[in-house]
């Protein structure tokens, strides 16, 4: 019995120590260079977000802005226990497989232009069937509350409120520093930023709820 | 979507991406792939990587398919989630808001100069003091003393100066036409009674704040818990303004002969609320009047923003006491309310 239990762990051993013996692991070198090629920027390597210099102009890189977020609103059913560290990085997407386009929106619960246009009108859909009808053709996006309805900082339970609300069913969360605060100006809202994913580049910057202009911009983009 | 991972788990991958790629029949590249992918699988300091500098933990998704909200319950009022009301045995009524169409050009503003008083004439404090247009709101507070200032360019359709916080205060929106830069005299708001005395708004009976009694028996109560989050802050409260001192929010040719605010400014109710107020203006016995509500919002309900809108209808009681909104035909939403003869 004891040898047989020797054996089980020996075993296992020796053959993970094997490549190492056999090709020199110790020796650095030994990687040919074309491998080390193979892992691509953004993909697994420690670069996961374009390098700076960054700005908030359009046509600038746009800074990693990260916020406690539900990916799935609806699906997590607007619990404040499923809210997750979200970051634009979590959008670049190089080569443009999934998407190509991130909205980046910015509220407040004191704005009543910010639920008109989460609410919808009568004129416009509300921003997030505008977001909804063009997710298979690459557009995202990323709703950001950041203060309540005293100014005061953004909470949780002001997510929750602000979500479900308005039935919020694309990555949204709150935003308690203001990291947004790189882009828009915290007096006057709603703001809306177009960032082109590929590079994160900063496509648009829209201050206010202004349908006319954001989304055939978008349209626009989309089609390219 | 990109998720960062460790480099030994980035290395194996490409190990094994490049020998199978690149048709490398040699176990080494295998073998070292797979012992440096057990290494990675089995690192405890696995972390997202590069999103920032704080290297927290990955995220763990939420988890999906989970059935959503309720049936019934569609949250598309802005007001917010149904807070309280009499436990239907029935399917709930539904009491659809009218929307109306605006469509106003953007123009722009620059600035704005004035002081918020109540009916005393002192200074409101610290409340809210917005320039809000439909498109965008410039975030505004009085100081100390009722002073407001605002300095910012922006363009807005339909600008309106926003005053009164619908729960301290009432709420009156002014509307801002003709230039880029306002220099208002003094403009009127009413102090609410005391919060803290206020009966809970809550469904299923009457509450009585001054003269005015609402009756919400059999009506669906939902607060604007966006604004009022704080349970301490959903008590009934209510204000007659006195009619020599009515805010330029008023229009002059609306015929509106007594003004009456009501909060938690925006606190819905399905059906409609009762509501009983003393007959301040002297109406006679049994005349019919109309019921108008100042529209402070901007979601396109009921009428135009800041213009007063008719949502009910009332009757002067046969002692000529009092006012009553006509069965069907009570108050949809708190406000800053006017009463006028009915044509």
């Amino acid at each position: 019995m004891a040898r047989t239990a020797w054996l089980r762990i020996a075993a296992p051993l020796a053959l993970t120590a094997l490549p190492c013996v056999a090709c020199g692991a110790s020796d650095h070198d030994a990687i040919p260079p074309e491998l080390l090629a193979a892992i691509k920027a953004g993909e697994g390597s420690s670069q996961t977000y374009p390098e700076g210099p960054y700005g908030k102009q359009q046509g600038d890189v746009a800074k990693d802005v990260c916020i406690q977020a539900w990916r799935d609103p609806k699906a997590a059913e607007y619990e404040p226990s499923q809210l997750e560290k979200l970051c634009f990085s979590d959008y670049w997407d190089p080569a443009a497989r999934d998407h190509s386009l991130l909205l980046v929106n910015t509220s407040a619960l004191w704005c009543t232009a910010c639920r008109s246009e989460y609410g919808g009108t009568t004129a416009w859909p509300s921003l997030g069937q505008q977001i909804a009808k063009r997710t298979d053709k690459g557009l995202r996006g990323f709703g950001v509350l950041f203060q309540d309805a005293k100014r005061d900082p953004a909470s949780a339970n002001n997510a929750v409120a602000w979500a479900q609300t308005f039935e919020v069913a694309f990555p949204f969360g709150f935003d308690e520093p203001f990291a947004m605060g790189a882009f828009a100006d915290p007096v006057l809202q709603p703001f809306n930023m177009l960032l082109d994913t590929k590079t994160m580049k900063i496509v648009l910057t829209l201050e206010g709820d202004d349908p006319e202009t954001l989304w055939p911009a978008i349209d626009a983009q989309l089609d390219r | 979507m990109f998720t960062a991972r460790s480099p030994v788990a980035s290395l194996s991958s490409a190990l094994l991406r490049g020998a199978s790629l690149r048709g490398i029949s040699s176990r080494c590249y295998v073998l070292s792939a797979l012992l440096l992918g057990i290494c990675a699988a089995c690192s405890p300091s696995e972390k997202a990587i590069g999103s920032d500098d704080t290297n927290e933990p990955a995220p763990t998704k939420p988890s999906s398919g989970k059935p959503t909200r309720p049936e019934g319950d569609s949250g598309s009022d802005p007001s917010g989630p149904k807070v309280t009301g009499p436990q239907p045995t029935t399917p709930a009524p539904t009491c659809p808001v009218p929307d109306y169409p605006q469509d106003d050009e953007a123009t722009a503003f620059e600035r704005l100069d004035t002081r918020v008083l109540d009916q005393t004439g002192n200074g409101v404090p610290n409340t809210t003091a917005q320039v809000c247009g439909l498109n965008i709101c410039l975030y505004g507070s009085t100081d100390d003393l009722g002073v407001v200032h605002h300095v910012e360019h922006a363009d807005l359709a339909r600008a309106a100066f926003k005053y009164g916080d619908g729960l301290h205060y009432a709420q009156f929106a002014r509307l801002l036409t003709g230039s880029s830069e306002y220099d208002l005299k003094d403009q009127v708001t009413v102090a609410f009674p005391d919060l803290a005395k206020a009966p809970k708004l809550v469904g299923g009976g009457s509450l009585s704040s001054g003269q005015a009694t609402l009756d919400v028996t059999d009506s669906d109560v939902k607060i604007d818990l966006l604004s009022f989050p704080d349970e301490a802050d959903h008590g009934f409260v209510a204000a007659e303004l006195d009619k020599a001192k009515w805010p330029e929010a008023v229009p002059a040719d609306q015929g509106l002969e007594m003004l009456y605010a009501l909060g938690p400014l925006k606190t819905k109710f399905c059906p409609p609320a009762g509501l009983t107020l003393p007959n301040t203006p002297g109406w006679k016995k049994g005349v019919a009047l109309d019921l108008l509500l100042h529209i402070v919002d901007t979601s396109n309900h009921w009428g135009a923003y800041g213009t007063f809108a008719v949502v009910g209808h009332a009757h002067v009681s046969d002692d000529g006491k009092t006012i009553a909104t006509d069965a069907d035909a009570g108050i949809p939403e708190l406000g800053v309310i006017g009463l006028r003869l009915s044509e």
